[in-house]
């Protein structure tokens, strides 16, 4: 297969085979990288990128593909419904490979009704210690898929803004950053603290324990969410035990959706659905 | 050649700290009055000589900074009764020693520990004033509690005796235990007299607590592990919660100060410097 773009039955084809979990071939995965316009459909969307409901908000899934199986059972299937993920696809979980080629399938194939935000541990550095690098090397042979997936993870947007009011991220606020303009206006790319920070019982901005990011307080979500017009922000990135956790009197919410993360924490997971 | 290192190129000083009728032999380096001190405790089996590389590194990298490696009891150069290598005497023994050395102190304390020595270090955290951080190096409750019933096994395969400490050094490198040459030239000489078998009743004590005592502990708290992540359930909750700095270094082994000095001197300079003082970047409008 040398082509440019990849036909919709092919597309429909390898979302089929990734649903009962088998590995696409390796040749599949750079054609799905690079030449099914992934890049180019990834690259015209917005680093704010709007989202229209009704739409299901999604956390950390991490590899858990069973998991996300279930999920889409829940939730109601792709097309029919529209899905946000906040990033945290891939390591830590047993099927890394399948739940990244699946998401970044269906991107493809309903690029409309599915939005993909990048997690922090949609890098390569992350990817190399906790799972999906070495899941790569086992199911492969080679680093080559790991290359793709991860070359293109560059390419997916920060954050999504549903209906001009529910700001989206995988992680949280950032003190060089006021505005959604702001973010608007960043290269595509690493952009540490929206991907690391967590909310945080004390007020104002914090060191984060975690080593990257910071924390923020209520009354920085509060402004955050005053000033940019917004009722609330959606994030993932924390284990919340039972699966999504209001926080900051409601101008926070955390949303996990792996459940049982790693297969033995015993939290519960959920996802949020926007009418 | 295999010859042994001696310790005065890596610290300032050594000294005997006696408390009771214990004389601690204490490794440490540039007693200055600023800067953060630097508290070192080693694992089972070792002396602070396994810190002698890490040691030269941070010095020559934040020259105000203190550090101490004391040889904990039935170790290294250190005299006195040896019966009881419980927690609770270890963590006594370490806050003894540094109170005995630094009386009154008001800088910030970084505690390290690598593997028996993180369980003191964590559990030190809450009895020492103005501790900054506490670092756990290739230590978990979990994966340790695992593993108790296989160390008589480990223990016994490592060879009885050696015709000579140039022996005892090429063996530990050989076989992967220390990667290091230089670091095992200068940590193995202190270890070839230890006498293993008196410290068994002690290991459970050690580990059993540990996660809970690392994630509630007063300070920031850093883990680093060599090879694989390889947290416990409680550890692995608390991380995803974002309550600790983790960092795996996949090409050390387990005693990774002597494996990669540099590469954790500069993990824990990072993490002082981040966790001493909060700099807000400025706002772009």
């Amino acid at each position: 297969m040398d082509m440019l773009e990849v036909d919709i039955g092919t597309l429909d084809s390898w979302i089929e085979q990734l649903f009962e979990c088998k590995q696409l071939s390796e040749l599949s995965v750079k054609n799905l990288c690079d030449k099914a316009s992934a890049k180019e459909v990834l690259m015209q969307e917005s680093n704010v990128q709007p989202v229209r409901c009704p739409v299901t908000v999604c956390g950390d899934i991490h590899g858990q593909f069973h998991d996300l199986v279930e999920l889409f059972k829940i939730g109601g299937n792709s097309p029919d419904t529209n899905y946000l993920f906040m990033g945290d696809y891939v390591d830590r979980g047993y099927y890394s490979v399948e739940t990244v080629t699946l998401l970044v399938a269906m991107k493809i194939r309903f690029p409309e009704r599915i939005t993909i935000l990048r997690g922090n541990h949609e890098s390569r550095q992350i990817t190399q210690v906790y799972g999906f690098y070495d899941e790569c090397l086992r199911k492969y042979g080679n680093a080559e898929v790991w290359k793709h997936f991860t070359d293109l993870f560059d390419y997916l947007p920060l954050t999504a803004l549903i209906e001009e009011q529910i700001f989206c991220l995988h992680g949280g606020l950032s003190p060089s950053i006021d505005t959604l303009d702001h973010i608007r206006s960043l290269d595509r790319g690493p952009m540490c603290d929206l991907l690391w920070s967590d909310p945080d019982d004390r007020c104002g901005w914090g060191i984060s324990p975690r080593g990257a990011g910071y924390t923020f307080g209520q009354d920085i979500s509060e402004a955050f969410n005053h000033n940019n017009g917004l009722t609330l922000i959606a994030r993932a990135h924390q284990l919340v035990m039972e699966g999504y956790n209001w926080s900051q009197e409601k101008n926070v919410v955390t949303i996990f959706s792996a459940p049982n993360y790693c297969y033995r924490c015993g939290n519960q997971a959920a996802i949020m659905e926007i009418d | 050649m295999l010859h042994p290192l001696d310790w005065s190129s890596y610290f300032d000083s050594k000294q005997s700290i006696e408390v009771g009728n214990t004389a601690f032999n204490v490794y440490s380096c540039k007693h200055t009055n600023t800067g953060p001190i630097f508290i070192l405790h080693h694992g089972a089996g070792h002396s602070g000589l396994t810190f002698g590389l890490l040691a030269k590194h941070l010095s020559a990298n934040l020259p105000a900074c203190s550090i101490v490696a004391m040889d904990c009891r039935g170790h290294g150069d250190t005299t006195g009764p040896h019966d009881d290598l419980s927690l609770a005497q270890l963590v006594n023994d370490q806050i003894a020693v540094f109170e005995e050395m630094f009386p009154g102190n008001a800088r910030d304390v970084v505690l390290m520990g690598h593997s028996m020595g993180g369980a003191v270090a964590a559990h030190s955290a809450k009895r020492l004033q103005h501790v900054l951080g506490v670092a756990l190096v290739d230590i978990v409750e979990g994966s340790a509690m695992d593993s108790l019933h296989a160390i008589p096994v480990f223990i016994s395969m490592r060879p009885q005796s050696f015709a000579s400490v140039e022996q005892a050094i090429a063996w530990h490198i050989d076989s992967g235990a220390i990667h290091s040459v230089e670091s095992a030239r200068l940590s193995v000489p202190s270890l070839v007299r230890e006498i293993e078998p008196k410290k068994y009743p002690f290991w459970r004590g050690w580990y059993q607590g540990l996660s809970k005592a690392f994630v509630t502990a007063p300070a920031a708290r850093l883990l680093v592990l060599a090879g694989t992540d390889r947290l416990d359930k409680e550890l692995l909750i608390a991380q995803m919660q974002g309550k600790f700095q983790l960092e795996v270094l996949p090409s050390a082994g387990h005693t990774i100060q002597e494996d990669l000095p540099q590469q954790l001197a500069e993990i824990l300079m990072a993490f002082w410097q981040r966790n001493q003082r909060l700099n807000i970047p400025v706002r772009r409008l």
